[in-house]
């Protein structure tokens, strides 16, 4: 069973995170924190869905978010990640990087550290437009084209690498430990060694053919060479970084900008987009040897099947048979998470059995599956079009009214011997 | 363009002294004004450095109005995706379900707004709170009407249910208002006047307009007992209700020769004790009943008891005695001698009303047309009394 709720909260949501939970625990997750943009007063806010009944949701019924603080914010909330239970990391349209605190016991925030003009243009104010973390190593990117790396507990800037990119940076992700991988406005996706003194990337990556701007990157959780990208024309491409220079696959998702890309981070059969369209979709990869067991059909579609947490070498066939050419048939089916359009979907959050996105139409909406019966056999026929892929097909999945259809598409060959090589072999 | 009825408001910039121009800019939602003093040649004065912004005090883009225009907002794009092959009908429910969350959006944010302007400080903001309130409560008034109305559009039976809701919900409203008026002093000139006349009005014309729509509408057999069920909801201004719409259907009938809606009036049940009117309609149609059942002499009993007992309104006597001409034509005699006494005195003070008032302006066919039914009604009752004297009078052998 599915719920959604929709909050209005007067502010357009430029970025959502949940705040994250122990894994050991299976707890859901139950805090997200939310960043505004284009207000004249910006600010960042902390939410409650009351998971455990905790936290005194008397007004509001099961499930609507309650704001637990909120504090203002410099500059539009260009990027927000939680670098643990208490803090989470701002990058600001003024070029600065902040270190928030949730104090939990008082529902207070406080600034702990605050980068002010972190990016920035000789004269003038950049954008940082992405940050990332891993405690407490902070890696931020901007418009100016560098990358900086803090340290929550020190004050100055660890490392800097000038000039790391000639355009704009619009995305930044690790890849490992000491990796991470940037895309770009001109659409190349940059990998970078931090063991390496250089300033320079380590690989490059890039669609051939138009330079699409990249908006969004996400790493699959547990095949560190597997990454989503998704970019200014709404399609999504999934990359293998250690073969070749093109994406592996390449599928139309959205009429236009995709603004984030997640794969759920314990069910990474599950991917889910957002876009400018107002649409949010979940992609989910299935593979089977006789029955359906994810095929669940129609717009209600259950998020998770019950192999939430299988172990990772099951989820891990999977995404090889996606890249891998096995034998194994698979169904890719895409699913609409949100009731009906609404104005650009900015950002979103998955984590558990839920889901929470923002939009420019000043509402957040949390889906949770509250039902544990995801019947793995369920024979439902799908209700929107599947295409069994085959070699050498492309796969493209497009909106038909309001559903995504995969279909079979041509593969187009652009001239001079580089082509656009898209296949899906399952 | 349009002719502009007020003048417009003035705003003085405090700051800015009084020897000098303005000069402005617009802007997004603001005009930037300045000081300056134009003069048509030569050096222009000192400048000040000074820009001041002037925009409205009214600010529309508070929190809780903004919930209200991105929700509202989003309902409206929905409502566009509203598939379009669907034949109408299959729509109207989505329409009421879309029209019923705009409804519970309006509701949610004045709730919210009297909430804030209850426990603000700041008695300004408290007024305009309030000010923004009562308008919500009125929009969301005329949209439920419309929605009871066009929307839903529900049968005449199940409109006039929808409808006397609707009064009821919002007469408490009212009723407080008008209670408020009278106990002044001078009621005329209590400032809410005109509003509770205006209010009562309104609802005096809904209901006109609901009865009408009733008479209109046809009618299946569930429906009536629904309006039946309306009109056994007994209080004050249903019996007002009643009347009403009983006056209609003698209207109507008095125009065509016959009923409309015959089924419904066989079925007010426990209702025709309402008011006298609907008792009349309700014995009247019986009347027909029996006539139709050619139970002439039980028909015509019930006919003159109408007359005499005054349950029927004198208006509606000439009907009646019309009505009892067909009796009057039997062969067999109907009406007894004394029935027919009765009869005649029905019509000598019927037509004695009616001569007093000399209506220079009828028109000269309704007068004569008028003039010959009594007559007839005359000859008819003549010939009636006759026959029923010899009847009477003659033993049975």
């Amino acid at each position: 069973m599915e719920s959604i709720n929709a909050k209005y909260v007067s502010q357009k949501i430029s970025k959502t995170r949940w705040k994250p939970v122990s894994y050991s625990t299976l707890q859901q997750p139950d805090v997200f924190a939310t960043g505004s943009w284009d207000n004249e007063n910006n600010k960042i806010s902390f939410w409650s869905i009351g998971n455990h009944g905790s936290s005194g949701m008397d007004d509001g019924f099961e499930g609507d978010p309650q704001l637990l603080c909120e504090h203002k914010h410099d500059g539009d909330v260009l990027d927000l990640q939680f670098l643990d239970q208490d803090r989470i990391v701002t990058a600001s349209s003024t070029g600065a990087v902040t270190i928030f605190r949730h104090h939990q016991n008082s529902q207070t925030i406080s600034v702990s550290k605050h980068w002010a003009r972190a990016h920035r243009y000789p004269c003038d104010n950049a954008p940082c437009t992405g940050v990332v973390c891993s405690s407490p190593e902070i890696v931020t990117v901007g418009e100016d084209g560098r990358i900086i790396v803090f340290r929550a507990d020190q004050e100055g800037v660890t490392r800097v690498i000038e000039n790391a990119d000639s355009s704009t940076i619009h995305a930044v992700t690790y890849l490992r430990t000491t990796e991470i991988l940037t895309v770009n406005s001109i659409g190349q996706l940059k990998l970078w060694d931090f063991r390496q003194q250089s300033n320079s990337p380590s690989q490059i990556l890039s669609l051939s053919g138009d330079r699409v701007p990249l908006h969004c990157v996400d790493r699959h959780p547990n095949q560190q060479h597997i990454v989503a990208t998704g970019g200014q024309d709404g399609m999504l491409c999934v990359w293998d970084v250690r073969q070749g220079n093109t994406p592996f696959s390449l599928m139309e998702a959205h009429s236009a900008e995709m603004w984030e890309v997640h794969f759920h981070p314990t069910n990474p059969d599950h991917l889910f987009t957002c876009s400018e369209d107002g649409s949010l979709l979940h992609w989910e990869m299935s593979s089977h040897s006789d029955v359906p067991s994810f095929l669940q059909g129609g717009r209600n579609n259950s998020m998770m099947s019950r192999s939430a947490m299988a172990p990772a070498g099951g989820n891990q066939s999977l995404i090889s048979a996606w890249l891998s050419g096995d034998s194994s048939k698979g169904r890719l089916e895409t699913t609409h998470m949100l009731p009906s359009q609404t104005l650009s979907v900015n950002s979103l959050d998955v984590l558990g059995q839920c889901l929470v996105c923002g939009t420019d139409g000043e509402a957040i909406f949390v889906n949770r599956q509250t039902s544990q019966e995801f019947n793995a056999t369920s024979n439902e026929p799908a209700r929107h079009n599947k295409d069994i892929l085959s070699e050498n097909h492309v796969l493209v999945a497009e909106k038909d009214r309001g559903n995504v259809v995969c279909r079979q598409n041509r593969t187009s060959v652009e001239g001079g011997g580089s082509y656009i090589r898209c296949s899906m072999q399952m | 363009m349009e002719e502009v009825d007020v003048e417009p408001a003035v705003t003085n910039i405090p700051a800015a002294s009084d020897e000098k121009h303005l000069g402005f800019a617009w802007g997004p939602g603001d005009i930037l004004v300045y000081e300056t003093l134009y003069k048509a040649s030569g050096a222009k004065g000192s400048g000040c450095s000074f820009i001041h912004e002037v925009r409205k005090d009214e600010d529309i883009y508070s929190p809780i109005l903004r919930k209200l225009f991105n929700e509202s907002h989003h309902i409206f794009v929905g409502l566009q995706t509203i598939r379009e092959d669907l034949p109408s009908k299959n729509k109207k429910p989505q329409f009421v379900s879309i029209s019923k969350n705009y409804r519970s959006v309006i509701r949610a944010c004045m709730e919210e707004l009297q909430q804030v302007a209850v426990s603000t400080k700041d008695s300004q903001m408290a007024t305009q709170y309030g000010n923004q309130v009562s308008i919500l409560l009125a929009i969301e008034l005329i949209w439920n009407l419309c929605e009871v109305l066009f929307i839903d559009a529900a049968p005449a039976g199940s409109l006039l249910l929808h409808l006397l809701d609707w009064v009821r919900l919002h007469k408490a409203d009212v009723d407080e208002k008008a209670r408020e008026v009278l106990q002044s002093e001078s009621p005329a000139e209590h400032h809410d006047y005109w509003d509770v006349l205006w209010l009562n009005l309104r609802e005096f014309l809904l209901l006109e307009y609901a009865s009408g729509l009733l008479l209109i509408t046809s009618h299946t057999g569930s429906e009536e007992q629904q309006t039946g069920l309306a009109l056994s909801g007994t209080s004050g201004p249903d019996a007002a209700f009643a009347t009403l719409i009983s006056e209609r259907f003698l209207q109507d009938y008095c125009a065509r020769g016959t009923f409309s809606d015959l089924d419904l009036i066989d079925n007010l049940g426990p209702a025709m004790l309402l008011s006298d009117r609907l008792t009349f309609l309700g014995k009247y149609r019986e009347f027909h009943k029996l006539y139709g059942e050619k139970r002439f002499r039980e028909a015509a009993k019930l006919l003159l008891s109408l007359m005499t007992a005054k349950i029927a309104p004198r208006s509606f006597w000439m009907t009646l005695l019309t009505d009892a001409l067909p009796l009057l034509e039997q062969k067999e005699v109907i009406f007894s001698a004394d029935q027919t006494y009765e009869l005649m005195f029905c019509l000598e003070e019927l037509t004695s009303s009616l001569n007093t008032t000399p209506g220079p302006d009828r028109p000269m066919q309704e007068e004569d047309i008028e003039l010959t039914k009594v007559e007839l009604l005359r000859l008819a009752l003549a010939r009636n009394l006759a026959m029923a004297i010899v009847k009477e009078g003659t033993v049975e052998t």
